[in-house]
């Protein structure tokens, strides 16, 4: 094609017929010389670029400047005064959508580009070496930590910790586990900050041979020693080490992760350093003065050329990295990255989508409009210029849920934070992130709230003064706008949404509910529980630094603490069990001989909880038939299991259970990957127990239950101890533990009634937010349809008051004006209502018939509302007089 | 009446329309000529636009000159510099001559 063909119909689009032949001459001339000097092709390839450059020249000066003025602002406040009904329904639902997108952004930010709240957080960085050959990560050793600090000029105060947990055993005997950085002195030089009390570890504390010290975090001061002035000098034992406390660290210091107390990293000295010395753990340092992190990457990859020569054996093929702190500390995987930023966008789409609902009311306010821009355009206001009104106008409304939005998103992230720590216990968060809202996080929401403007009040904007021409022409009244494909999508979308959500929100409901009324049938705050453990890096005794070692020691632990325990004054009875009310699996299971049919098509999957012998007597279960765990079922290759008596109707129909025999399909809990489909070793029924409270978990399909012993190997365990006294006899628990064996941690300990509460207040937030959801939701689509029907009638108030004044059938006149926006309502329902059943068809194989109820009830009452969001234009339809749709017309 | 300031890249393009003349002042030679006295690449796009601007300032006209072969016969669109052009020339070169006559060592080089 020739290019100037192309070019003339680009330009016939933009540009006068007298400006294109103008164009088109000078391209043709310039063509011309071209093919002169450079020959056909090139003059070709110029000629194309430089008539897109005149087209691009002559489209900018086709795009009207924005001239924004204050009285556009007044105006747009002045809006929202006028229309209350619309700044309520739209500035609710964009604040909603603002606080989701601001939300979203800083969970992203702090997790891709967090800002460590350190002085030189900025200049911190740390080290990674790849292995080339392998793909894989290489642990530095002490040698790379000596060399690095010893060449490298473009970061100083090079340095490494390892962490490690351990009990902290205090002067008064009280043991609770503590997570310790083992770490160089220079870190503390890198991060600049000077102890509290007392002193940072120091260079000659590394000497191997120096007294054992400990610098305490604040928290650990104050909850340990009760913020003790005399803190620093006293004793205090680490495992079984003792260790002099140094110093104090101030409130917030948690460097490198988030570690609660720190000692000094001891290595060989450099001259004894081999390549291939125990591992160093991470090492980093502190951008030097001037230095970059290019050109300290272009030394470090300088000085790794060099070890790789001299130590081919180890190093050939590794090469180090210089990365900022967090990135190189956690390496969070590529997929991770992508489904956070997936997350963001998805965020986006939703703000979009809202805002697309928003702009559906924006219209049929802009249209209601229609005489006044007439005017205005009669005036000599360019479309340009109106155009930059309603945008300023929607911009202010953008702004004001903006704002809202972000006071949402900072109380949200305080329940982000909340909520995962329940979920995934997350315990000590590292301290670079926050509850907080970060810098960048109002500027992102300004971003947003002018996304808004553009959806919301550009595009209705645009589509309303399209009919500029016929104002110009004089034909104000009679506009021929209608709503468009987009937003008849908006509208179906969001129906789908409402009718898919509410089975949801009832299933969350009916769980919360559930979950309040759960039971344990026992007085839960007098039945405290924690997790003990002998951690796989606690020194052992030379000679003994074996698996088998830690886990006999473990095993004995475990004896002495339970005897230990019942022979304590106060304690009525102590077991080792998965905790009534905490999470147990459900397993899928098969069953040799005749059994009942599942509810599901793909077999029974009772809950599975491992239990020590007793554990029925300590929580008043009753075993009815064969026997209770004995001391052998804890063998490894033990085969014994206990079923309730839930497990016996339900399963086995009654049956004699005694000598039957089941198997789990496959290794895990949830859906079986390949690798661990093959089918478990069968099982024998060997007891009988009265049904017990298991897990509180309302989504749990029955109360069968199937419980397996704890074996000597189980490492970490539960222990659940029967003291009345509740939590208060904690400090004892831990004394008890640090004087059974100082290396036993002893997790958080609780009540089992703060486990069901937990549980509650989780389940309780997913329903308060699902609610928010679903109400925002429900309120667009409902503001949307009453929109369209407001509009339509609005439309045809002439046609409507005339067929009425001629006797037409009221009924059919409403069925006719209904049938658009209650089609859209009818597919967006049905939509929805297919979406939400094909849930529970694909994770189970069916639906409950409960559920398709209230999926079909959720489409009812979604029509059913929708027509009643229809009323006051019906009405108003109903009531237009002939006379008054006479005066319209005119 | 108030001389309209001008822009250094407005001020070239008035600069080169005067020294073609207006049977010679056209987007492309302008573009040109710019080009072979500054020593400086100069996209046609930029004058073109350049021109409409100092058209609806009132600073230029145009005309539509003889067809012409080489356009594909299409005519040239003639620049003539208009008096209240003149005047921002004069306006802006003679504060660009003061300014830098003041400046020692920069006379030389403000030929």
């Amino acid at each position: 094609m020739k290019p100037r063909r192309l070019i003339s119909a680009l330009l016939r689009r933009i540009a006068s017929p007298d400006r294109v032949a103008d164009v088109l001459g000078d391209l043709e001339e310039a063509h011309r010389r071209r093919v002169e000097r450079h020959g056909r092709f090139v003059a070709w390839l110029l000629t194309m670029l430089e008539g897109l450059d005149m087209t691009l020249a002559i489209a900018r000066l086709r795009v009207p400047r924005p001239r924004v003025s204050w009285l556009d602002v007044k105006l747009g406040v002045r809006m929202l005064r006028r229309y209350p009904g619309l700044t309520a329904v739209a500035g609710l639902a964009l604040g909603f959508a603002i606080a989701i997108g601001a939300l979203t952004f800083e969970v992203v930010t702090q997790a891709l580009h967090p800002t460590l709240p350190l002085a030189h957080g900025d200049r911190l960085v740390g080290f990674r070496l790849w292995n080339a050959e392998t793909g894989r990560e290489v642990t530095p050793t002490a040698a790379d930590l000596e060399t690095w600090r010893t060449e490298l000029r473009s970061v100083e105060h090079v340095s490494a910790f390892r962490s490690f947990e351990r009990n902290l055993i205090t002067p008064d005997g009280q043991s609770a586990a503590i997570f310790v950085a083992e770490m160089s002195a220079a870190a503390f030089e890198a991060v600049a900050i000077p102890a509290l009390a007392g002193r940072n570890i120091i260079p000659s504390d590394e000497t191997p041979g120096a007294p054992d010290v400990l610098v305490i975090g604040f928290d650990v001061w104050q909850e340990r020693f009760g913020g003790a002035p005399d803190v620093v000098g006293r004793i205090a034992r680490l495992g079984a080490a003792p260790v002099t406390i140094v110093g104090v660290m101030p409130e917030g210091f948690a460097f490198p992760i988030a570690h609660e107390a720190w000692t000094p990293l001891r290595l060989e000295a450099a001259g004894q350093a081999r390549r291939d010395s125990p591992p160093v753990g991470f090492i980093f340092g502190r951008l030097s003065p001037g230095a970059s992190l290019a050109s300290a990457q272009a030394e470090v990859a300088v000085v790794g050329a060099r070890v790789a020569r001299e130590f081919p054996d180890t190093h050939a093929r590794v090469s180090p990295d210089v990365l900022p702190y967090v990135e190189a500390l956690i390496d969070l995987p590529a997929i991770a990255r992508m489904a956070l930023h997936s997350t963001n966008l998805a965020a986006v789409l939703f703000l979009a989508l809202v805002a697309g609902n928003v702009a559906l009311l924006m219209f049929a306010r802009t249209v209601s409009r229609e005489a006044e821009l007439a005017m205005r355009s009669a005036l000599g206001a360019s479309r340009g210029r109106i155009v930059t009104q309603l945008f300023v106008e929607t911009l202010v409304l953008g702004l004001v849920s903006a704002v809202a939005g972000l006071g949402a998103a900072a109380v949200g992230m305080r329940w982000v934070f909340r909520v995962l720590e329940v979920a995934v216990d997350v315990g000590r968060w590292p301290f670079w992130l926050h509850d907080g809202l970060s810098p960048m996080t109002p500027m992102y929401a300004v971003v947003l709230a002018g996304l808004v403007a553009l959806i919301a009040g550009a595009g209705p904007a645009f589509r309303v003064t399209g009919t500029a021409a016929r104002w110009k022409a004089g034909a104000a009244s009679g506009s021929t706008v209608r709503f468009g494909g987009i937003w008849t999508g908006v509208i179906v979308t969001q129906v789908a949404l409402t009718v898919a959500c509410l089975p949801l929100i009832v299933d969350v409901g009916l769980d919360t509910s559930r979950l309040r009324r759960f039971d344990l049938n026992l007085p839960a705050d007098e039945f405290v529980t924690t997790r003990l453990v002998i951690p796989d890096d606690t020194p052992l005794p030379a000679g003994q630094e074996n698996e088998t070692t830690l886990r006999a020691r473990f095993e004995a632990a475990r004896r002495a603490m339970i005897a230990a325990l019942v022979a304590t004054p106060g304690v009525r009875s102590a077991t080792y069990g998965s905790p009534p009310g905490d999470y147990v699996p459900i397993r899928w299971i098969d069953v040799e001989g005749p059994a009942q049919p599942a509810r599901s098509p793909a077999g029974h999957r009772p809950q599975v909880a491992a239990v020590a012998p007793g554990f029925f007597d300590v929580f008043g279960g009753r075993i009815v038939a064969g026997r209770d765990f004995v001391a052998a079922d804890a063998r490894d290759d033990a085969t014994a299991v206990v079923v309730n008596q839930s497990f016996v109707q339900e399963v086995l129909g009654g049956a004699a259970p005694i000598g039957r025999r089941l198997r789990f399909r496959h290794a895990g809990s949830g859906a079986p990957a390949e690798s661990e489909a093959a089918p478990q070793p069968w099982l024998e029924i060997v007891g009988v127990v009265t049904d017990l409270p298991l897990a509180a978990d309302p989504d749990r399909p029955d109360g069968a239950g199937v419980y397996t012993s704890v074996s000597a190997s189980t490492l970490p365990i539960d222990l659940i101890v029967h003291a009345p006294e509740g939590l208060r006899f904690a400090p004892r628990l831990r004394a008890i533990a640090a004087r059974v064996d100082p290396a036993l941690r002893v997790s958080t300990i609780s009540t089992l009634g703060d486990l069901v509460r937990t549980e509650t207040r989780f389940y309780a937030f997913w329903f308060r937010l699902s609610l928010v959801v679903v109400g925002i939701l429900l309120l667009l689509s409902l503001s949307g349809i009453y929109a369209v029907v407001s509009f339509t009638v609005s439309r045809r108030t002439r046609e409507i008051g005339i067929r009425l004044a001629l006797g037409a059938d009221r009924l059919r006149l409403l069925s006719e004006v209904l049938a658009t926006p209650m089609l859209r309502v009818v597919i967006g329902a049905t939509t929805g209502a297919a979406a939400i059943t094909m849930l529970p068809l694909l994770d189970a194989g069916y639906v409950a018939p409960w559920l398709m109820g209230v999926i079909a009830g959720s489409a009812a009452l979604v029509v059913a509302v929708s027509v009643l969001a229809c009323a006051v234009p019906i009405r108003r339809a109903l009531r237009i007089q002939p006379t008054e749709a006479l005066r319209a017309a005119e | 009446m108030p001389v309209e300031p001008l822009a250094e890249f407005e001020l070239l393009v008035l600069l080169a329309a005067l020294h073609l003349g207006s049977d010679e002042a056209y987007t492309v030679s302008i573009a040109d000529d710019i080009a072979e006295r500054t020593g400086r690449p100069v996209r046609r796009a930029n004058v073109f636009t350049t021109l409409q601007r100092l058209e609806a300032k009132g600073l230029v006209s145009t005309r539509l000159g003889e067809s012409r072969p080489e356009r594909g016969g299409r005519p040239r669109r003639l620049v003539v510099v208009t008096a209240p052009g003149l005047a921002s020339v004069r306006a802006t070169t003679n504060a660009i001559q003061t300014m830098a006559g003041r400046v020692k060592g920069l006379s030389g080089d403000t030929r």
